[in-house]
């Protein structure tokens, strides 16, 4: 049974897919240890799978396999969620809550090398139980490293930075979309900060990045050779403004009509 | 246990104050030492029921409050290098202290010095961090790495003996065991 696809399909458009999955995993459920995914595939494109990854939750239930986000990216308000697990658990419920979670990098907004794997009750219940538990990493949780993450955990709590992500993702999705439609650009998608703009060759991408890089922007620039996209990343942070949001659409746009001819 | 019912962090934090405020005293009564017992018992319960990191049944934590600066590390036993945990200015770490497993909280510039030999240590601030985050996240139990690649390893890791069996697969009504 080929279940490889370049990307996690539309539950509605293609559920035939996840009925294959669902006996792809009855069949071999002894050898399967775990179903691991990224909320919002970042390097791969942008690609926002949260809804799509509610029937894989469903379906890894039903089989007792073990789910584990990897929310490095997706963590800390990037999605308009502090997780983006928690798009899920809110709109259905807790049995969304995934097994296992990992977060790292903007933990301590790199100030400082942290990560942390945090488990929910059902295993964290199996792994108390199974007293000699002995696993760890040198120097992991220090203390200076730990201090940041307490620091930067209370400043986003106070700053309520799940909601201003999420409103300054909005306006930012609001003021791309336009692009798409006249069709300077090729589709805007995404959620909250993490918003991707494919173009419509690498040529483009690059040219655009360029004029970009000399307006004086950073975006992240990358190319996934699954799924030939080529994107970019503004990198807005939670306490950007909308008026930075307004000078990089300007620039964009500039951007776009100096690279009209690398398009094709 | 609902996590919105119990904020860890706070009371953590209130706890970790407190000790200060004691061991901050000229002379500490019966009655500080007490509480002093209370508030090492309390935490040490929370970094072994919560904390995965090199955690145990078997180990006896001591936390220590304060860092005042470099050399006058501070616990409710008195100075760090009273205990004979560290030689100042050789910076090395004695074996008898790890072997009690304490939960000590270690100046960060001491670490680089004896990379490999800080297995046990358990630091205030990770688990007030630890705290902070079990109540932002709902979730149970949090264990730390150094770098996303580190996480996953270890996500992987517990998924694989929890498939094993290894880590037991409970229902979660079942009662617990006794053991943290």
């Amino acid at each position: 049974m080929n279940l490889r696809l370049k990307l996690l399909p539309n539950p509605a458009e293609n559920p035939k897919w996840y009925k294959k999955l669902n006996s792809h995993i009855k069949k071999h459920g002894s050898d399967i240890a775990g179903i691991i995914a990224e909320p919002v595939m970042f390097s791969s494109g942008v690609y926002d799978i949260i809804e799509p990854l509610r029937i894989v939750v469903e379906i890894a239930r039903e089989n007792d396999i073990l789910v584990f986000f990897d929310e490095v990216v997706t963590a800390y308000a990037k999605t308009g969620r502090m997780f983006a697990y928690q798009h899920l658990t809110e709109k259905f419920g807790e049995k969304y809550r995934p097994d296992l979670v990992t977060i790292a990098k903007n933990i301590t907004r790199g100030a400082e090398s942290l990560s942390a794997v945090m488990l929910n009750a059902k295993v964290a219940k199996g792994v108390r139980k199974f007293d000699e538990y002995f696993y760890g990493f040198t120097m992991g949780g220090a203390r200076r490293a730990c201090q940041w993450a307490l620091d930067e955990l209370i400043l986003m709590e106070e700053s309520n930075a799940p909601r201003l992500a999420l409103e300054l993702g909005d306006y930012l999705l609001q003021q791309l979309k336009p692009l798409e439609r006249e069709g300077a650009v090729r589709q805007v998608r995404g959620r909250g900060l993490l918003v991707g703009i494919q173009f419509h060759s690498p040529e483009q991408t690059r040219a655009v990045s360029t004029e970009l890089q000399k307006s004086g922007w950073a975006p992240y620039t990358d190319n996934d050779p699954n799924t030939g996209c080529d994107y970019i990343n503004p990198l807005f942070m939670f306490n950007d403004t909308r008026e930075r949001v307004d000078r990089f659409i300007s620039s964009l746009r500039e951007a776009l009509q100096k690279s009209a001819g690398k398009r094709e | 246990m609902k996590k919105s019912d119990i904020s860890y962090f706070s009371a953590n934090l209130s706890r970790v104050n407190r000790a200060k405020e004691i061991l901050g005293k000229a002379g500490n009564s019966r009655r500080d030492q007490a509480e002093l017992d209370a508030i090492d018992g309390e935490l040490a319960d929370f970094a072994a029921k919560h904390l995965l990191r090199q955690f145990g049944s078997k180990l006896a934590y001591t936390v220590v409050y304060d860092v005042p600066d470099f050399g006058k590390v501070l616990t409710r036993h008195g100075a760090v290098e009273d205990l004979g945990a560290f030689h100042l200015g050789a910076v090395s770490w004695r074996g008898d202290v790890r072997a009690k497993g304490n939960l000590f909280h270690i100046p960060y510039e001491l670490m680089d010095y004896h990379v490999t030999q800080i297995d046990n240590v358990m630091h205030t601030e990770a688990i007030l961090f630890a705290s902070k985050l079990l109540d932002v996240s709902g979730m149970d139990m949090v264990g730390f790495g150094l770098s996303g690649s580190s996480a996953v390893d270890l996500a992987m890791k517990i998924a694989l003996q929890y498939h094993t069996g290894r880590i037991p697969r409970l229902h979660l009504h079942e009662p617990p065991s006794g053991k943290t």
